[in-house]
């Protein structure tokens, strides 16, 4: 009785194990090769689930399914206009074709390092047949700056964008995607099984001491220069409005006077106008009364006066009858 | 096994009974198993799942569905749930790091690291130093589980790409201060296009700038423009506030003057016409008597003069020289 307890009991344990080693599970992220004695069989399994293959015999390769990341170590590079800049990309790839990426690739690891060199390579061949503007910027737009002069003398360079940092970017992606293989093109999916599906600029910069100082003295003196302006601008115009105010002074006090010195002439001719209507009407009336005025103004304490006998005031001291004319 | 001797309480006690032992385990081993496999099982047979959060549920590796807050069910070993804060508002931040949250917050923009990020190259081949931040949510679990490899790492290497690219497009000034706005949108814009591209279920709520400067070795120049400015317009408005201090007064004697002269031209012609009228009062009544009135005026002023003089002389008609005189001026009263 405890004999075939023990036999039943092994036997479902020998059960057990073939069952687990004939079934696996694909979750929705991964895919799978099935290899016998190493060497794959059948087409790749892409679908989730449970899934079964032969025991012992065959085994189940699990693969990202995913989009796997693949981040660049800063490369320095020297432009077409001889610019040293550094260069850092990123890019994303995934497992296109399972089976050709386990025959040649093998693991992500090793993806990763054959994306090192075919992209390291790559960017640096395509960067060094542009200018750094070309790599910088997309178009051609004209800049806007806070003051004209320095749009102006941004135009000036006359600069224009034949390629563009799309362009330029897809270029990279395009050139990274085959690869020279005894001659012959072959896309990176044909030889390892990878598709890369985008490789970006995540940065552009100087590195070289003396070009990061040149651009900051650069900066600096445009700042300055426009500062300087500004400075100028503001005296230049301070004594302009001081010029406008002394003369717009002189005038308004000018004609001030003049106005005056009109109306007194109109007023002495208007006076005189009166005077010579009234005296006009006895004129030697007037010059009688005047010089009897005058008489009375002019004299004073030192005048000595002479007068003759016959004067008309002393006609009667001389006697008192007037004299038969 | 050795019993204890009844007759011999003192006896030693007798060793560990291995038999009894044996037997003990065989008895409970196998139930005790089974109530352990069965805690287990009831342990791993349900999950929870927060308010702000959502669960996807693997059965064999395979797509099940997504069940939301509450508590479920799921076989255990078979399923597979993975719970993620789906609602969540998430954030990443770039050129900085804020140290601590609150009504105050404290970055931190020191390290090579963020400075690496944050140093970037304008179209004008200047430098900007931008910080900002993305906010975004996971809006499609399945999508973000299935089709990338670290999300966040994708967010974060397409935020820096965009960036960069939108900077490289835009001149200092534009990106200092001009187009902020824009710029802000179209880093959005651009991020949800790459990450619809990828498929990586994520929702960019925003993009936002949180500060964009000159390079600290330039700032102090790039500072003294806009002061340069001010400084500009504080000059010109002094001069125009001293056009005014000045124009007023001056435009006051203007008036002044004027009004003076015409003060005087009343004056003038109110004077004439008074001496006029005077005149021809007199004019009357010398016209209807004239040499009475003649006599009268004449007499009249000698009166007065006469008595003013300081020396008088009265000289015979026909002498030749000085007569002695009558002091008249000494005499009061007239002599008609």
């Amino acid at each position: 009785m405890k004999r075939f307890t023990i036999i039943i009991l092994v036997g479902l344990v020998l059960a057990i194990i073939v069952l687990a080693s004939s079934m696996f599970v694909v979750k929705e992220w991964e895919q799978v090769i099935i290899t016998e004695f190493g060497k794959p069989v059948g087409e790749p399994i892409t679908q989730a689930g449970l899934h079964f293959k032969k025991p012992f015999i065959q085994d189940a390769i699990y693969l990202e399914k995913r989009i796997i990341p693949w981040d660049g170590e800063p490369k320095e590079i020297l432009t077409q206009d001889k610019e040293p800049i550094r260069v850092n990309t990123w890019a994303r790839w995934r497992i296109k074709d399972p089976l050709m990426f386990y025959i040649r690739t093998k693991t992500v690891a090793r993806a990763q390092g054959v994306l090192d060199e075919i992209i390291q390579s790559t960017l640096q061949k395509v960067i060094k047949t542009y200018p750094l503007m070309e790599v910088t910027r997309n178009s051609s737009r004209s800049l806007e700056y806070s003051t004209d002069e320095l749009k102006v003398a941004e135009e000036a360079k006359g600069i224009s964008i034949k390629v563009g940092r799309d362009k330029i970017v897809q270029e990279i992606l395009e050139k990274a995607s085959e690869v020279v293989v005894e001659d012959a093109t072959k896309t990176l999916i044909e030889q390892y099984g990878i598709e890369l599906v985008d490789v970006r600029i995540k940065q552009i910069n100087y590195y070289v001491p003396k070009t990061i100082e040149a651009m900051y003295g650069r900066m600096r003196s445009e700042r300055l220069r426009i500062r300087d302006s500004y400075v100028s601008e503001g005296n230049k115009r301070m004594e302009e409005i001081e010029g406008e105010i002394a003369q717009e002074k002189d005038r308004i006090v000018s004609e001030g006077y003049k106005i005056a010195k009109e109306i007194k002439g109109q007023a002495d001719a208007g006076a005189l106008k009166i005077y010579a209507e009234a005296y006009g009407r006895d004129p030697e009336f007037y010059s009688f009364i005047k010089t009897l005025e005058t008489y009375e103004k002019s004299f004073n304490k030192d005048t000595r006066l002479i007068l003759s006998t016959d004067s008309e005031f002393f006609k009667y001291l001389i006697e008192y009858m007037p004299k038969e004319k | 096994m050795s019993p204890i001797n009844p007759r011999d309480p003192w006896e030693k006690s007798p060793p560990f009974d291995i038999d009894k032992f044996e037997r003990t385990i065989k008895r409970y081993a196998i139930p005790f198993l089974v109530l352990v496999v069965i805690i287990i099982a009831a342990a791993s047979s349900y999950y929870t799942v927060q308010a702000n959060e959502e669960a996807l549920v693997l059965r064999l590796g395979k797509y099940q569905g997504i069940t939301g807050s509450g508590l479920h069910f799921k076989i255990p070993l078979v399923d597979r749930v993975i719970i993620k804060p789906v609602a969540t508002i998430q954030k990443e931040e770039f050129g900085f790091r804020t140290l601590e949250s609150g009504r105050v917050s404290t970055f931190d923009y020191g390290t090579e690291e963020t400075k690496e990020v944050s140093q970037m190259l304008t179209a004008d081949l200047n430098a900007a130093v931008v910080n900002w931040v993305v906010r975004y949510k996971i809006k499609d679990l399945q999508e973000y589980l299935f089709n990338v490899q670290d999300v966040e790492d994708v967010i974060r290497d397409v935020s820096e790409a965009v960036m960069r690219r939108i900077v490289g497009n835009n001149s200092i000034d534009e990106v200092l201060m001009i187009r902020t706005q824009e710029i802000e949108n179209m880093a959005q814009e651009e991020m949800k296009g790459f990450l619809e591209k990828y498929k990586c279920g994520i929702y960019i709520e925003s993009v936002k700038l949180k500060s964009v400067n000159p390079p600290e070795e330039v700032k102090d120049a790039f500072d003294a423009v806009p002061q340069a400015r001010q400084k500009r317009d504080q000059i010109i408005t002094d001069a125009e506030a001293k056009r005014n201090r000045e124009i007023i007064p001056a435009e006051g004697k203007k008036t002044r003057v004027i009004t003076e002269a015409n003060g005087y031209k009343q004056k003038r012609i109110n004077e004439a016409a008074g001496d006029a009228k005077e005149f021809l009062a007199v004019l009357e009544e010398y016209q209807k008597a004239k040499d009475i009135t003649r006599r009268r005026l004449y007499l009249e002023t000698m009166a007065k003069i006469l008595p003013l003089c300081g020396e008088f002389y009265l000289i015979d008609k026909e002498q030749k020289g000085l007569l002695p005189i009558l002091r008249l001026g000494e005499e009061k009263g007239d002599k008609k």
